[in-house]
């Protein structure tokens, strides 16, 4: 390519109207720098995503390798898809560029650090190490805690049976009217198959009774014929009449036996499906005192407990007397799960009562609500709290 | 001249690795005359854009001071969901790409490119709008909603500020197009579209801000 040639394009790209359009191998270069962009933005971004779930380098490092993968991707759109770049024509880009990267980080790196500074000048470590002597020491009450579901719903056999399928199991959501269990009732599905026997007998005697009648009242018909041209006896006739009245009384009872035996079969059904253990409410399965094959008995043991209450989910700690005196509803509580060694969870303390189960030590029991909605806290799980008390006591 | 060649082009002031032109270096910026429309009118809009960023990173501050504000409601771990995260920068940047293909289009005149460009920058956009949308209503109907806790406040500011500027974007497409169609590829209309590919390509940079900071980094452990 010429000197000349490449002059003459230099312009192309800010053309005024009326100079000639880009040719189409500038054209195809243009798409190519999209495609090279969009390679280098997607790797970027699939190494973004697999840096923030990955378990093999220092936690820590992870937001600052996350923070520069962010940047060069953005170098990558700013390049390739927004086409500012130092050539001489970009001066004035790069220069306003500039000045707005500047303006940014003023702006967030300024509001964290001071936001940060306050937190810490006006939070609780200030509290704690320039309090005046004297007045009572605010302390974080630290405590053994378990979660709990603030309902649990015990969930029986309806009737006696054999358990043919378990579908519930523990440490899963359910959904109201959701099925945990199948009791087959042998009784019921044998009285059922002779109900349904019996009708079909029914039935087909009303077939056979139907086809008399038919015939019944033909005979009545051609002998009726027979007397008006005087060829048949009276007697006859009358006789051809009961016949057929007859028939239609066996018609009759026959469907009302059908009646009856569907009404049957139906109530027998309807026990039938009853058999199903299901889940009264939304919520999550505690226990299971039941496997496939075992033989239940109606209303007895419960086969499955079913937890209600889950998110917010709440968490019983149990305090010493004197421990929970700075302790109000409302203040803050971090908690660690001892299960789940990995994730804080938070929580806010809802109530504050003396204990049920060592009430003659004087303890408490401090009611903490936490949000749980993925279900990670389940009830049973023992956790660590640390309960922040909001401020300095009134009194 | 192949067409990577072609993106190297040395003499193509928007490529990557652009050599300064000697006869042209010589002259001083000033000496140069005045700059086309085309750079003036694109230069304004980068000014407009920054200053958007601006604003953003305000959003973005605040997002940072108030994300430990969960008022003992859920954190960022609880409830943000990293795949919804990850279809919406999928669509943003497959979007952003056919808006680059849209714009090469226009500037070759050459209206399938454009046409199918512009209609798939639409189709991706829509779709990063819509997995929001659903992200937005499942969250406020679970409870989560902006008034729920400072912190949730600053979500919904920063994410739905962003997917404000999405619909906007949207709309905007579809009167550029309406323009092309009508009135062809004339010069005013061409930097009109310019200005619209910076804009769409800008909201994609702050989304890389926000699916690092608000999703990754805030989900981490």
């Amino acid at each position: 390519m010429s000197q000349t040639d490449s002059t003459n394009q230099h312009h192309l790209l800010d053309s005024a109207p009326g100079e000639p359009r880009p040719a189409r191998e500038e054209l195809l270069g243009g798409i190519w720098s999209y495609i090279v962009g969009l390679a280098l933005a997607s790797a970027l971004t699939v190494v973004s995503f697999a840096v923030a779930s990955t378990t093999l380098v220092w936690q820590p490092s992870i937001p600052a390798a996350l923070v520069v993968l962010a940047v060069a991707q953005m170098g990558v759109h700013i390049v390739f898809f927004l086409h500012i770049t130092t050539g001489p024509d970009h001066i004035n880009n790069i220069m306003a560029l500039a000045y707005g990267v500047l303006i940014v980080l003023l702006v967030i790196v300024g509001s964290v650090w001071i936001m940060n500074n306050m937190n810490q000048n006006m939070g609780y470590g200030h509290l704690m190490t320039q309090m005046p002597e004297g007045m009572p020491k605010v302390h974080i009450v630290s405590a053994k805690a378990t979660v709990s579901a603030a309902e649990e719903t015990p969930l029986k056999a309806p009737i006696s049976g054999v358990v043919e399928a378990v579908s519930c199991q523990v440490g899963l959501p359910v959904k109201a009217s959701e099925v945990c269990a199948t009791v087959a009732p042998q009784m019921n599905q044998e009285a059922a198959n002779e109900d349904r026997v019996n009708l079909e007998r029914a039935q087909s005697r009303l077939a056979r009774d139907n086809a008399s009648l038919s015939q019944a009242q033909a005979n009545v018909d051609h002998s009726e014929a027979l007397r008006a041209r005087r060829k048949l006896s009276m007697k006859t006739l009358t006789r051809a009449r009961a016949e057929l009245d007859a028939a239609r009384a066996s018609v009759d009872r026959d469907e009302a036996d059908i009646g009856r035996l569907q009404a049957e079969l139906k109530s027998t059904e309807a026990n039938i499906r009853l058999m199903n253990v299901v889940s009264p409410i939304d919520g999550m399965v505690l226990a299971q005192n039941v496997e496939v094959g075992q033989t239940v008995a109606a209303n007895a043991e419960p086969l499955f407990v079913i937890g209600a209450g889950l998110d917010p989910i709440q968490i019983i700690a149990t305090v010493g007397g004197g421990e929970s005196r700075d302790t109000k509803v409302g203040d803050r509580v971090l908690i660690n799960v001892n299960a789940l060694p990995e994730q804080k969870f938070s929580g806010t303390v809802v109530e504050i009562r003396p204990s049920e189960l060592n009430r003659q030590a004087g303890a408490t029991d401090i009611i903490i609500s936490a949000p749980n909605p993925n279900l990670l806290l389940k009830p049973g799980m023992t956790a660590q709290v640390e309960i922040f008390p909001k401020g300095v006591p009134r009194d | 001249m192949t067409s990577f060649e072609a993106a190297a082009d040395r003499s193509n002031p928007n490529s990557f690795g652009f050599a300064p032109n000697p006869a042209r270096e010589s002259l001083s910026h000033a000496e140069r005359g005045e700059a086309s429309k085309r750079v003036v009118t694109g230069f304004g809009f980068w000014i407009f854009l920054l200053s958007d960023i601006v604003m953003f990173s305000a959003f973005f501050a605040t997002y940072a001071v108030l994300f430990n504000e969960t008022a003992g409601g859920p954190a960022a771990r609880d409830i943000f969901k990293i795949s919804s995260a990850a279809w919406e920068t999928a669509f943003l940047l497959v979007s952003s790409f056919f808006c680059g293909v849209a714009s090469i289009g226009s500037r070759a005149h050459r209206g399938s490119l454009f046409y199918v460009g512009m209609a798939a920058t639409f189709v991706f956009g829509g779709a990063f709008l819509a997995v929001e949308i659903t992200e937005f209503a499942d969250l406020i109907s679970k409870g989560y909603g902006p008034t729920r806790s400072a912190f949730l406040s600053a979500f919904f500011a920063l994410v739905g500020c962003h997917g404000l500027h999405v619909s906007v974007g949207l709309l905007w497409l579809l009167t550029m197009v309406a323009q092309v169609f009508a009135k062809g590829y004339r010069a005013d209309i061409l930097r009109r579209l310019l200005c619209f590919s910076l804009f769409w390509h800008a909201l994609d940079i702050i989304w890389v801000g926000i699916f690092t900071v608000v999703y990754l980094i805030s989900t981490g452990r």
